[in-house]
């Protein structure tokens, strides 16, 4: 119960150690206006599974509106141009502000709870993204106050999207908030990868772990490479807009189809992004109904990590009608339909669980079955699509709607609206009804396939997709007719829900502990658990903790042995484990609620909306409160440097924030680093395919000055050298001689980016395409670099006016890191400009 | 296809006009068999999976690792290695162009066909009707000058993008005689659901008089109320963006109008073509097509419209 | 990283480095610069297959000894069952993608 360890002079414990609360009162969430202050991972969970379900509900109408006006042939419900705007929006709704939220609100919400730990490793993080895809939702569907929704199709193909073919600010719309919204995916990303490596039980191998965490660990990192393509093609589009840019311009040696393989190297991976969670829901969920555990977790694992990798390579299955070589076409054909293999290894695995034991039928389980029937039929018209001669006649028709949607609701809804009943339990502390929910799940099934497989014929017949209206009596009347009806049914089914929703709030049966009888950490405490989750943190010896380990549900929770029952510093902690092995590693400190994060995302969302307005000095007010915010969230002083005991396996001590490559928030900057080398991989890839395909213009470029790239290149070695010294010092205790090294830091950053775009000079961003992503390439590396130089200025700041003490050298072991990667993506740089120069 | 007294017919209300599966030409006739088999094939697939899973519900004894293997392994693979060995030199076949083949050059526009036959020989310039033969090869090449357009008539052969920049050839071998459907299938902006067009295909002999016939000058008859329906439009200035041969050269912003009259349809394959709809259009196509990049003549008179309809009702 | 545990993510990441030199090389032989002629591009294609191929099969015979020694029911079994299928299904991924490269003669067929 008491520390033995001597406290460091710096270590000021009672800024945020509250030394006059007990464990209850340190735990507990602010309430009324100050809850927008809280970063607790259940709190942050729920808004995103909150604002994510009234996002689809919006967007469901839209798609009410959509099957309306084609009930019938030549309609007049809706003029064109309404017809555009409410598909496109359909689908960006739905894809953007519906099932990536939803299923990091379930990632937000249960990680914690299933790996053991008191809260995500970043939960300041989290808050930060809620808030970002919250501004950025409202953002987009602001378009519709100002009648300039998007009208491009959620995919705002080129040349369509640019400012030659779309006027008006409908497209920046479109661009600028989706951006704004995809900052919480990757800040997601990040923090699943560190809170599933960094933050386990003891005990907790990666392959004692539950499965749902491999699939939220895979999805993680294909957010972390799969996002940041469409956000260099966002940006890259609006620069077009704004600026003029000839990206995508034939005429200047651009080319359309650029924008489809870099949309397309995100979009595919994003719908496996967006299956994966549910499928790791089902298998989930099945075992509990079953009563045994999942058949084959170690296929099921390599099913996992394969289908997210193979995912990447299928993207031109999208553009088989676009012209490309054969032999390219063939490729991409090839890998789409071997996916089909991990596919089928889940699918019979989850088939296979079925024989284990007697299943029981309950909402969820019917919602598994129906996940079954849908998505296997999806998963099949899949692979004929993948067909390229098949394809030339699918694409852009009917077919291609009903697959997509078989896929997603199928794959994706239905598992989402069975860990809804399963979970909702563990949220509200009451059962929803057996009844209605049956109600609710045949109302959906039946709607949905009467309104989809239908379409399957429609497009054989000739329909293609995003037509305001059709012509008479050419053979598409009755079955569009038929699809309008069943949309009507399934809007049925899910008003249904809302209603039980709503109802059983007030009037469901309280929920006993572990109400289905699963076997998941998560249940250990009976709804609805404590903030905390876990009073002393399990000592965990099975994959299935519950079923195996008597000792956790054969008496009250909070009596349950573990670690970190003790609060000698009467902070917010959990135990932090190798990323790898799961061992014990460190104490992790938590952050008490605070407004930083929203602050931050505040002035985020204000210069993304200034920019939309061209508002530019309202852009620079925006941008100087992110920079405020983020500021005050990384400046609080580390609370590493000393060890405290956890109170398991005979006196344990661990160090509290460990500074070490395998810290908590090392990952994270490995994490972030890997979606920034993504971005900077994706603008490569817009140069080198200029460069191989549209030669003429590449060669006629001008070329970048030699010397100042050779220049820059050196800059970039001699930073990643301070950077190594800086820690390197720091790490030996020299801080005023680290603080030095890093005041060198804040003057080489900014001469290294003055390297590159003097490299740039002689190249007019306007005049080529090639010329126009070379400095794309600039401008990215030195915004890379104006992070090391604030970051190095804190650091520096923070040194030199002796903020920190021995053992509190993280930020500087962090920072190193962070400079060798931007010193590699300036030798990058600089070696691609000497290249072209040659 | 000549009218007599009539006009000629339309795929519009004709059921199945656009359909994939109808197969009039080579293109669709070697995916069809595709579509089929792959549908029955993977039908079977579906209800063995779903009666696995009864099965599966009912059954007491846990499943061996087989299960996962034929599953997961063997049953995607066969059919994936049959998927491929069938569907590659199907598509080789679908890309491979004719050395005989008649060129037709197509441009999308927004949102409108420009067809010209023969490009590089006599290059006649039509618009939103194809005329094609019946058992000769034929090659599309494929542009765009504006956004991207796809070009698709499901019942002679798949689609291929329209795509600025980019040249792209789609064989086609027509096989049967008759009238079908064609559409726009890439979303190109306000209108494009009403940016389809017309295929007819005639024997090849039919075809060779036809094409002797068209290369000319619009034939116009001389009825009084033709000719000052001539006058309107030249009054009017359509000649700024549509040619005549023989009545005004040289204008490329719309369409051909040469032989107007004879096409089945109107407005990109969407109103039946006759002197009323002609009429409508030219005063209101604003409001029929909303995006076209022709503005709405409705500053015109009543008799203005009739004559000027008439004219080019007349024009086959 | 433990061995066993790179053995889950190795094979994957392999076959996705395979699938970069084919996507390359049918990039540097069928677009405008053509700066391979499609012979040399095709013997390139079928030399990274084997190479990776070979190192696949080597991945999956090791991990299959080791699911063999390891006690059943324990970490290192899961984990090396989860290596060996991740081997297999990279495996023939990596062979699949030398398809198109093998079956046709030339970009454009």
């Amino acid at each position: 119960m008491t520390d033995t360890a001597p406290e460091s002079p710096h270590y000021t414990a009672h800024r945020k150690g509250e030394a006059d609360k007990d464990f209850d009162a340190i735990w507990a969430q602010p309430s009324g206006i100050r809850s927008w202050s809280a970063v607790n991972h259940r709190i942050v969970g729920k808004r995103f599974l909150v604002t994510g379900f009234v996002f689809f509900l919006i967007a469901g109408v839209l798609a009410l509106l959509v099957r309306t006006q084609l009930i019938v042939p030549e309609n007049t419900f809706l003029d064109s141009e309404t017809y555009n705007q409410v598909f496109t929006m359909h689908g960006t709704l739905m894809m953007f502000l519906f099932a990536i939220p939803m299923l990091e609100g379930f990632a937000v919400y249960l990680i914690p709870l299933m790996v053991g730990a008191r809260d995500l490793v970043f939960p300041r993080l989290g808050a930060f993204g809620y808030y970002c895809f919250l501004f950025g939702g409202i953002l987009v569907l602001s378009s519709f106050l100002f009648d300039a929704a998007p009208a491009g199709g959620w995919f705002m193909y080129v040349p369509l999207s640019t400012s030659d073919y779309t006027e008006g600010l409908s497209a920046d719309f479109w661009l600028i908030g989706i951006t704004l919204a995809e900052i919480a995916s990757v800040t997601a990303a990040v923090e699943i990868i560190a809170s599933i490596l960094c933050s386990r039980a003891p005990g907790m191998s990666l392959t004692k772990m539950p499965v749902l965490m491999w699939y939220f660990l895979v999805t993680a990192f294909m957010i972390a490479v799969g996002f940041p393509p469409l956000i260099i093609a966002s940006i890259l589009l609006e620069s077009e807009r704004l600026l003029g840019l000839p990206f995508f311009d034939p005429s200047l040696g651009g080319d359309p189809l650029l924008w489809q393989h870099l949309f397309w190297l995100f979009g595919h991976p994003e719908v496996y992004i967006i299956f994966l969670p549910a499928a790791g829901i089902v298998a989930t969920m099945l075992p509990t109904f079953v009563g045994k555990p999942l058949f084959g977790y170690g296929f099921v694992v390599a099913a996992v990590v394969t289908m997210g990798v193979i995912s990447f390579g299928l993207w031109a299955h999208h553009m088989f009608a676009t012209g490309l070589p054969i032999m390219s076409l063939t490729l991409f054909s090839a890998a789409s339909t071997m996916v089909a293999i991990p596919t089928g290894v889940q699918i019979f695995s989850f088939i296979a669980t079925l024989t284990l034991g007697r299943p029981r039928l309950t909402v969820p389980m019917l919602f598994i079955l129906g996940f079954l029937f849908i998505f296997v039929l999806g998963g099949l018209t899949g692979v004929m699509l993948a067909a390229v001669p098949f394809n030339l006649q699918a694409h852009d028709t009917h077919f291609v709607v009903a697959h997509l949607h078989y896929v997603l609701i199928g794959g994706f809804v239905f598992p989402m609206m069975g860990g809804l009943y399963y979970w909702m339990p563990h949220i509200t502390g009451r059962m929803m009804s057996e009844r209605i929910g049956t109600w609710v799940f045949w109302l959906m099934f039946a709607g949905f396939n009467l309104a989809f497989f239908m379409m399957h014929l429609t497009g054989l017949r000739g329909m293609p997709r995003r037509i305001a209206t059709y012509p008479e009596g050419i053979g598409w009347d009755r079955l569009n007719m038929l699809s309008t009806i069943g949309a009507y049914i399934l809007t049925a089914g899910i008003a249904l829900f809302i209603w039980d929703f709503f109802r059983h709030r007030r009037t469901g049966p309280a929920a006993g502990r572990n109400p289905w009888g699963a076997a998941t950490l998560e249940w250990l405490y009976p709804p609805v658990a404590p903030g905390y989750n876990f009073r002393a943190i399990p000592e965990i010896r099975a994959r299935e903790p519950l079923w195996e380990q008597p000792e956790f549900l054969d008496r009250p929770p909070d009596e349950i042995t573990g670690a970190l029952r003790a609060y000698p510093d009467h902070r917010r902690e959990t135990i932090g484990c190798d990323p790898v092995t799961g061992a014990p590693l460190q104490i992790l400190r938590l952050p008490h609620p605070t407004w930083t994060p929203l602050i931050s995302a505040f002035g985020i969302a204000l210069a993304f909306a200034a920019t939309l307005a061209s508002v530019y000095w309202l852009v620079g007010l925006g941008g100087a409160i992110a920079l405020a915010g983020i500021t005050a969230w990384v400046w609080e002083p580390s609370d590493s440097g000393v060890t405290r005991a956890t109170g398991i396996r005979h006196g344990l001590e661990l160090p509290v924030n460990i500074v070490d490559r395998r810290s908590h928030l090392h990952i994270g900057i490995v994490g972030t680093l890997l979606i920034s080398f993504a971005l900077f991989g994706s603008l490569l890839f817009g140069g080198l395919y200029l460069w191989n395909t549209e030669p003429s213009f590449a060669d006629r470029t001008a070329t970048p000055d030699s010397r100042a790239a050779l220049m820059a290149a050196a800059s970039g070695l001699v930073m990643a050298g301070l950077g190594w010294l800086a820690n390197r010092w720091a790490q030996d205790n020299a801080f005023r001689a680290a603080g030095l090294i890093d005041l060198g830091l804040v003057a080489l950053a900014p001469l290294t980016a003055a390297l590159l775009l003097a490299a740039l000079l002689p190249v007019d961003p306007w005049a080529s395409a090639f010329g126009a992503v070379g400095w794309a390439l600039g401008a990215f590396v030195t915004a890379h670099l104006a992070v090391v130089l604030w970051w190095a200025l804190i650091n520096a700041v923070r040194k030199l006016t002796g903020l920190v003490g021995p053992g509190q050298t993280l930020p500087d072991l962090l920072l190193m890191t962070f400079c060798k990667a931007t010193a590699a993506m300036t030798l990058v740089t600089a070696a691609a400009y000497l290249a072209v120069a040659s | 296809m000549e009218a007599d007294g009539g006009y000629a017919d339309s795929t519009l209300g004709l059921w199945g006009a656009q359909s994939s599966l109808v197969n009039a030409g080579r293109g669709a006739d070697a995916i069809l068999p595709l579509t089929i088999g792959m549908t029955v094939a993977f039908g079977v697939v579906f209800v063995l999976v779903l009666a696995l899973v009864w099965f599966a519900w009912r059954r007491d004894r846990p499943a061996g690792h087989w299960w996962l293997w034929s599953g997961g392994i063997v049953l995607p693979l066969v059919s994936i290695v049959a998927l491929m060995a069938i569907s590659t030199p199907t598509l080789r076949a679908l890309v491979t162009e004719s050395d005989d083949a008649l060129v037709i050059e197509v441009t999308g526009k927004q949102f409108w066909w420009d067809v010209v036959y023969d490009p590089d020989g006599i290059a006649l310039r039509d618009a939103n009707e194809i005329v094609l033969p019946r058992g000769r090869p034929v090659t599309f090449r494929l542009l765009s000058d504006n956004v991207i357009h796809s070009f698709w008539v499901p019942s002679l052969t798949g689609k291929m993008d329209m795509i600025p920049g980019r040249v792209n050839m789609l064989p086609v071998l027509a096989e049967e005689t008759g009238r079908f459907r064609g559409q726009c299938a890439e979303f190109c902006g306000l209108s494009h659901p009403r940016m389809a067009f017309e295929v007819v295909v005639l024997e090849p002999d039919a075809f060779d008089r036809w094409l002797e016939r068209t290369q000319g000058e619009a034939r116009d008859a001389a009825r009084p109320e033709i000719v000052e329906g001539r006058n309107v439009f030249l009054d009017a200035g359509c000649a700024a963006c549509h040619a005549i041969r023989g009545v005004a050269e040289g204008a490329r912003l719309g369409p051909d109008l040469t032989r107007v009259g004879a096409r089945g349809s109107l407005g990109g394959g969407m109103w039946r073509m006759n002197q009323g709809t002609l009429a409508g259009w030219i005063a209101d196509v604003q409001d029929m097509k909303p995006g076209a990049q022709m503005p709405s003549y409705n500053h015109l008179s009543g008799p203005e419209l009739r004559a000027l309809s008439a004219y080019l009702a007349s024009l086959e | 990283m433990t061995p066993l545990a790179r053995r889950i993510a190795l094979p994957a990441l392999l076959w996705a480095l395979h699938f970069i030199v084919v996507y390359a090389l049918i990039s540097a032989g069928c677009a405008a610069r053509a700066l391979a002629e499609v012979d040399v591009v095709r013997g390139l294609a079928v030399v990274a297959t084997c190479a990776a191929a070979a190192v696949a099969l080597v991945w999956l015979i090791s991990a299959g000894l080791e699911r063999r020694r390891a006690p059943a029911g324990s970490d290192a079994a899961a984990l090396a069952s989860a290596g060996w299928w991740t081997a297999l299904i990279s495996l023939l991924a990596i062979l699949a993608n030398l398809w198109p490269v093998v079956l046709l003669g030339s970009c454009t067929g």
